[in-house]
């Protein structure tokens, strides 16, 4: 053993002999200076606390709101990103608004927007508009669905009162057409473009959350033309000019009268009561004199909560009947449609085309989590040119799952797979079901 | 420079010397000031830079990462307990009502150091928010103290600020910091609109507040039968906040703070508070960290704060029924419905309340102090165990029917009805938690020694769970520096609750004592009573299952 090793190990011997006297002696150790010694020793290496990029990136989201965070804003301009009707594709656009002019109520909105399939949307409103959802969702959900707005929203601070001036643009250069009535064949499809211009003015009153009325009317100005998708031929190549009424049509005078009546527990995200909706509309045509024509349509939703409100039932019954003036005829641009992601899922969007319209869907829905609502459905329906000949053999049928994706407020992710005779459709769409 | 072997062994032998020193010292089980009352965690530090907290990354966290392991099993004892196992004051907790009798006018008080009368108008808006459904000032009053002023929803006059005003009662007589919370009646010309008064539009849009605001913000407020409005005025908290604290790990920048958060006594414990208050709320974005003092002589104090979201409030709206039951994200119920296509339904849903919409959902017949969740898990509260329970419960049990009844009144209830609800509710569910958790664990507590004999009580025959009880003990001589134990005299038993202690010229002395009852097999887990001599005998530490190997 070399010298420095027995050192070492006398001394090991005598501190642990020497080791019980001191602790005995130690009368200063205390649990408070041991609390105080463990603090002293933390001091000397403390560190800031740091965040990851994630948790960094939730704090500003949560810190300025999910609107301002996607506020990818310039000079108050910001993106958006979403649909324009079905089967426009997914698209980006820029909006810009501006609340007070003059008044805390009075608002200016304008937006564009462009899909990959080269849909074109422009709009501009002025006046006393009813508030929008919030910024996120105009950024990022935006999806023109044609709707009847000015009652279905449910937000504390909507206005009683709204008057607002809109132009709105839009250009549709593959909009899907399998000819006329009921029994249009799936081969022959064709397309064609949509383009059109209308200048309104809207005005609606609301007593309440449950009762409102509204009017809109002013000048749509209509372009049709070849249809820009490779894959179908043009309808003016498929079909015969008698069959593609209102082909020349191109401006339009119109009103329309609505009223509803709205009982929806949460109108957003309804699991009991319903609501009707009422219009009747006069397109009168100021080109030609031949497509003038009436509308009246009825929307009727009703949700029945089965034992829970985990579990509802949801029904939609849809009609609409169009009367074109004595000797005139509805162009057949402007007539209602079956198919696509809203109504009559299992089939492609706008496969059936008429005058008159029933639909009824229903849809067993239950909500295995708040965030979640599965479903399974049944859509049946059918176009016919009038109301004379009715008869319901010939409905169209599908059915469908849906897995569906919504916060306490309102849905806003729906994926659906649903089949028909013609086959399966897959919907991916941005927005609430009915 | 070069540095000699011979230098280099006898710096390792020092070095080995004072390590050896010190494991010895600490080794001893009781120490000299053992136990203590006070944590000396108000050591001074320079001011923490604010720490933010994302709720939706504690929520992430929460939810999937701090749950307890399974290295975690058996769970530790709580670390920050005296060795009596009570929690010591702290920067954490003041001892309140569980250490002495709190007066009715105590518990009325709570932490305000202000009446209400002295809170004067006219109240000077500072800022203001619009967005959201209820709305909320930071004013100034005439004496310049700032407050944050907080309204009710409207279809629901008083549902959260007198939830919130009687919680935070409840809270500060449990022992929490917690924020002067009053509850006034103002009138609309009460308040001014500051010159830099900004309103938030919501998105981030901002700009200077006008008259119209006030009106539409009000507007938007339940008024009284007399056109008041009733107020939760939060007065902010002296000091510098620096941000919230995780119930989880430790503040990096706080020498203090050394204690993972999820073994601290109180925060355990405080499962037991919130499911009594049904305060599903209790996570960490409603926490506060304040610095004290002057940097570099301050420390961090840290509280409890915003109660909106107790007992039957949900803040904007009566509470969810799903509030207490189930946690945000919760896989099992998930499954069920969807694999069954809705039918199996969670139980929670068929439960029905009285409409009081003063009080929003708030019940007692289905409430089951073991079953409550908050919005999502909580790792202190997920590493309750029993002795953290026990802990709990003995504070709620000194909550008397006429305390409970006091602290409601402070809400100021207009419905006679509904006072009278909460008030047999909050007794039936401290009622539930006493009954559950004293027959989870050996209920003896206030043990004390009196004429050489160990006395002490048993919670559960004391609240009725049953009439009688008999002990099973063993003398033990303690080695405190090898933390051993021998007996000093066999088994005995006793039907009352009392024993002798033996005669012995040791330091320390241990008994066992494991409760004997044919209903109640968890009375039988051991407690360790530990005497030191220090003249004549004194309880210097008490064990309990769970906090010790067996």
């Amino acid at each position: 053993m070399k010298t420095r090793h027995l050192i070492f190990a006398i001394l090991s011997i005598l501190a642990s002999l020497a080791v019980p006297a001191i602790a005995q002696h130690d009368d200063a150790t205390t649990r408070e200076k041991l609390l105080r010694d463990q603090r002293l020793a933390k001091k000397v290496s403390l560190t800031a606390p740091r965040h990851s990029a994630i948790e960094k990136a939730l704090i500003r989201i949560e810190k300025v709101g999910v609107t301002q965070f996607l506020d990818i804003s310039f000079g108050g301009i910001y993106p958006q990103f979403g649909t324009i009707s079905n089967g426009s594709g997914l698209g980006l656009g820029a909006a810009y608004g501006r609340r007070d002019i003059g008044h805390p109520s009075v608002a200016l909105r304008t937006s564009a927007m462009i899909t990959y399939r080269n849909y074109q949307r422009a709009q501009l409103q002025f006046g006393k508009i009813q508030p929008q959802g919030n910024r996120a969702e105009r950024n990022i959900f935006y999806s023109d669905q044609l709707k009847s707005n000015v009652a279905l929203e449910d937000r504390p601070d909507a206005h009683h009162f709204n008057l607002f001036g809109e132009i709105r643009y839009h250009r549709l250069p593959q909009m899907s057409f399998f000819g006329l009535g009921p029994d249009s064949l799936p081969n022959q499809r064709g397309d064609f473009l949509l383009q059109d211009i209308s200048y309104e003015l809207v005005g609606s009153y609301r007593w309440n959350n449950r009762l409102g009325v509204g009017l809109r009317g002013g000048l749509l100005d209509v372009k049709i033309d070849r249809g820009t998708k490779a894959a179908y031929s043009d309808v003016q190549d498929l079909f015969d000019p008698s069959q593609l009424p209102g082909l020349e049509a191109s401006k339009f005078g119109h009103v329309t009268a609505s009223s509803w009546v709205d009982y929806r527990d949460h109108p957003t995200n309804p699991h009991m009561g319903g609501v009707l909706f009422m219009s009747a509309s006069h397109f009168s045509d100021r080109d030609l004199a031949s497509f003038s024509f009436s509308r009246v349509q009825f929307d009727s939703r009703h949700y029945l909560p089965l034992g829970s409100v985990q579990r509802t039932l949801a029904v939609r019954l849809l009609a609409s009947s169009d009367q074109a003036n004595s000797g005139h005829q509805v162009p057949f641009f402007m007539q209602e449609t079956l198919g696509g992601s809203d109504l009559l899922r299992g089939y492609p969007a706008f496969r059936f085309r008429d005058e008159n319209l029933i639909y009824f869907s229903s849809e067993y829905r239950w909500e295995p989590a708040p965030a979640v609502q599965l479903a399974i459905f049944y859509d049946t329906g059918k176009v016919f040119p009038s109301w004379s000949n009715f008869e319901l053999e010939g409905l169209k049928k599908s059915i469908g799952w849906a897995l569906r994706f919504k916060t306490p407020d309102k849905m806003f992710l729906r994926i659906e797979i649903a089949r028909s005779e013609e086959g399966i459709q897959f919907h991916f769409k941005i927005g609430p079901a009915f | 420079m070069r540095i000699s072997r011979q230098k280099i062994i006898l710096g390792t032998i020092i070095a080995w010397l004072i390590w050896a020193v010190m494991t010895v010292v600490t080794a001893e089980k009781f120490l000299p000031d053992d136990p203590i009352k006070v944590d000396p965690d108000h050591q001074p530090i320079e001011m923490p830079t604010e720490r933010e907290i994302s709720q939706i990354a504690d929520f992430i966290l929460n939810t999937f990462v701090t749950r307890p392991k399974p290295d975690e099993d058996p769970i530790p004892a709580a670390k920050n307990v005296n060795t009596l196992g009570e929690v010591p004051n702290s920067s954490w907790f003041t001892n309140r009502i569980g250490h002495r009798p709190m007066t009715l006018e105590e518990l009325r008080k709570g932490p305000n150091q202000l009446q209400e009368s002295e809170i004067s108008a006219p109240f000077t808006i500072t800022s203001a928010k619009s967005e959201g459904i209820t709305p909320g000032f930071f004013v100034r009053d005439a004496g310049g103290i700032r407050y944050l002023f907080k309204f009710d929803p409207k279809d629901y006059p008083q549902l959260a600020t007198s939830a919130e005003v009687i919680s935070t009662k409840f809270f500060y007589a449990f022992g929490y910091h917690v924020p002067e919370n009053y509850l006034l009646k103002v009138k609309e010309s009460d308040f001014l609109i500051g010159s830099d008064a900004r309103i938030d539009l919501g998105g981030g849009e901002t700009r200077p507040m006008v008259s119209s605001d006030l009106r539409a913000i009000l507007d938007r407020v339940p008024r009284n039968p007399n056109g008041t409005i009733q107020v939760l005025a939060s007065r902010l908290i002296s000091g510098r906040p620096v941000g919230g604290f995780k119930y989880y790990g430790t503040r990096s920048d706080d020498a203090n703070d050394i204690i993972p958060h999820e073994h601290r006594r109180e925060l355990r414990g405080l499962r037991v508070f919130s499911s009594w208050l049904n305060h599903d709320d209790s996570r960490s974005v409603n926490t506060l960290d304040v610095y004290v003092g002057d940097s570099p002589q301050g420390f961090i104090r840290h509280y409890l704060i915003d109660f909106g979201s107790t007992l039957g409030s949900g803040s904007v709206k009566p509470q969810t029924k799903r509030a207490g039951n189930e946690y945000m994200l919760e896989w099992s119920p998930i499954f069920k419905a969807a694999a069954t296509f809705g039918i199996w339904d969670r139980k929670w849903r068929s439960i029905e309340y009285p409409y009081f919409p003063q009080i929003g959902r708030f019940e007692a017949k289905h409430f089951h102090p073991q079953h409550w969740k908050p919005e999502y898990p909580n790792p202190a509260f997920e590493r309750m165990l029993p002795a953290d329970a026990l802990w709990a419960t003995r504070i709620v049990m000194q909550f008397t029917d006429e305390m409970i009844r006091e602290i409601v009144e402070v809400g100021e209830l207009e419905h006679r009805a509904a006072e009278t609800y909460l008030v047999e509710t909050l007794i039936r569910r401290r009622d539930k938690i006493i009954q559950y958790y004293l027959s989870k664990t050996n209920p003896l507590i206030d043990f004390r020694l009196d004429s050489g004999r160990l006395q002490f009580s048993n919670a559960g025959i004391k609240e009725g769970l049953a009439r009688r009880a008999s002990y099973r003990y063993q003398w033990h001589a303690f080695d405190n520096e090898q933390e051993s134990s021998s007996p000093l005299s066999g088994v005995e038993v006793t039907e009352r609750p009392v024993v002798k202690v033996p005669e012995y010229d040791g330091p320390f002395l241990m008994v066992q004592i494991e409760t004997l009852n044919e209903s109640y097999s968890a009375w039988q887990e051991p407690i360790r009573v530990f005497l030191r001599r220090s003249g004549s005998w004194e309880i210097v530490g008490i064990e309990r299952s769970g906090e010790f190997e067996q």
